[in-house]
């Protein structure tokens, strides 16, 4: 068979064919491109709709933790967390809580070394106090002394001196230096119920304990805001 | 006819059966191609409309629950004070050693006629669990009952709450002897 012949057997089978070769070649091109780029579509839009569900589960163990908080009355306790630990050092909210504890248990403070400054990420704050009180008082401090004061509070030494009626506490008072995450949602978690049922009952108890702010904010100092003094004024 | 004439016509005849074979398989090959084709152009749309539509009511479900999140924020700003707040607290308390128990067992501990006539001077307590209880004696023989009732009460070991470390006498005659009993809260 000559070539011209292939030739003209082809083109002739070409032209008597035409439409079925064009769509040989149509659904050719929708078999390579169209089906694999939704498939490919498909598989992006999976990823995406997997993103959203964990988003939402997200969101709804969030909802369902904020909800489980709902017996207590946050408002409250979040006021009153603040004042147990501010997010500083704050050392006014120090010496008022001194103060009380001088005026609840009938102590006089001789001395007390509050620091004025503190490091920047400071959570710890040491302080020493020197009291003069009976035994009994002291004893009564050391049962009862945590949250009752209006800073919490935590005693790490304490030396009586049960002859002439003297003490020393080493007390650590708290702080909360950067320690709250900047998203409130990112660090949800379910409730302590022990833990918030506890300081709903100190914030009942600490009412009745806590000296009221007076009107005027300004600083009252306690009896002997330095320690001892020489004079014999009242 | 000649010979030429009856090839010609045969090979004509072959060339004719052949391109219909041919034109019948490429006729298959489009049926099943196209149906194959249609077949997965569907099933792929139907199932990226199903996801789209699905897709679009998970973004709304979560617009709805991220703004009743919002509505929320105070709380959930309540909740985070509270909760970093009662991290610390939590975590002193844990650290806090009950100093109030432990002086209260040690000054019970102590013989009762210690207290009653005053020999008790300091008691120094620490977070470690270390105690230091001094004691003043002015006269010989209250020092020595007091050191007879230790050693009784430790050979009877009644200290199950802590452990005498080291007593020390300082004997100060004729002024006051003073003993210092270190003991360890267990």
């Amino acid at each position: 068979m000559k070539q011209s012949d292939i030739i003209q057997t082809i083109t002739l089978f070409v032209r008597s064919n035409s439409l079925f070769l064009m769509m040989i070649i149509l659904f050719l091109v929708v078999l390579i491109f169209y089906v694999p780029s939704s498939i490919q579509a498909i598989l992006e839009t999976n990823d995406k709709i997997n993103v959203e569900k964990r988003e939402i589960q997200n969101l709804e163990n969030q909802y369902k933790t904020i909800n489980e908080y709902a017996v207590f009355d946050l408002d409250t306790l979040a006021t009153y967390s603040a004042k147990l630990v501010p997010d500083n050092g704050d050392s006014f909210s120090i010496h008022t809580s001194l103060d009380t504890m001088s005026t609840r248990h009938g102590f006089t403070v001789i001395s007390k070394n509050v620091p004025a400054d503190f490091a920047v990420a400071q959570t710890e704050i040491p302080v020493s106090l020197n009291i003069e009180g009976s035994a009994d008082a002291v004893s009564q401090v050391l049962k009862n002394h945590r949250y009752i004061f209006g800073r919490f509070l935590t005693i790490t030494s304490i030396t009586v001196d049960i002859l002439d009626n003297k003490a020393t506490f080493g007390l650590t008072f708290y702080s909360a230096n950067g320690t709250i995450p900047k998203d409130p949602l990112s660090g949800l978690k379910s409730p302590d119920t022990a833990y918030l049922q506890t300081l709903e009952r100190e914030f009942e108890l600490s009412k009745n304990t806590v000296i009221p702010d007076t009107v005027n904010d300004e600083y009252v100092p306690s009896q002997l805001p330095f320690g001892k003094t020489s004079s014999g004024n009242p | 006819m000649t010979n030429t004439q009856h090839v010609n016509l045969l090979y004509t005849k072959e060339i004719t059966q052949k391109r219909k074979k041919v034109t019948k398989l490429i006729h298959n090959i489009i049926f099943g191609l196209g149906g194959v084709t249609i077949l997965l152009v569907l099933i792929t749309s139907v199932v990226s409309y199903v996801q789209k539509s699905t897709h679009s009511k998970l973004v709304e479900a979560k617009n709805t629950l991220s703004s009743q999140l919002a509505n929320h924020n105070k709380d959930a700003i309540d909740i985070s004070i509270i909760n970093a707040k009662a991290e610390i607290i939590k975590s002193a308390v844990s650290k806090e050693r009950t100093l109030g128990d432990y002086y209260n067992n040690g000054i019970n501990f102590l013989p009762p006629y210690i207290l009653k006539d005053n020999h008790l001077k300091s008691v120094t307590l620490d977070s470690s669990g270390e105690g230091i209880f001094e004691l003043e004696f002015v006269k010989f023989d209250d020092l020595n009952t007091f050191l007879t009732d230790i050693e009784r009460a430790k050979r009877g070991n009644t200290f199950k709450a802590y452990r005498i470390e080291k007593i020390n006498v300082q004997e100060g005659s004729p002024s006051a002897s003073i003993v210092q009993m270190n003991v360890q809260f267990k």
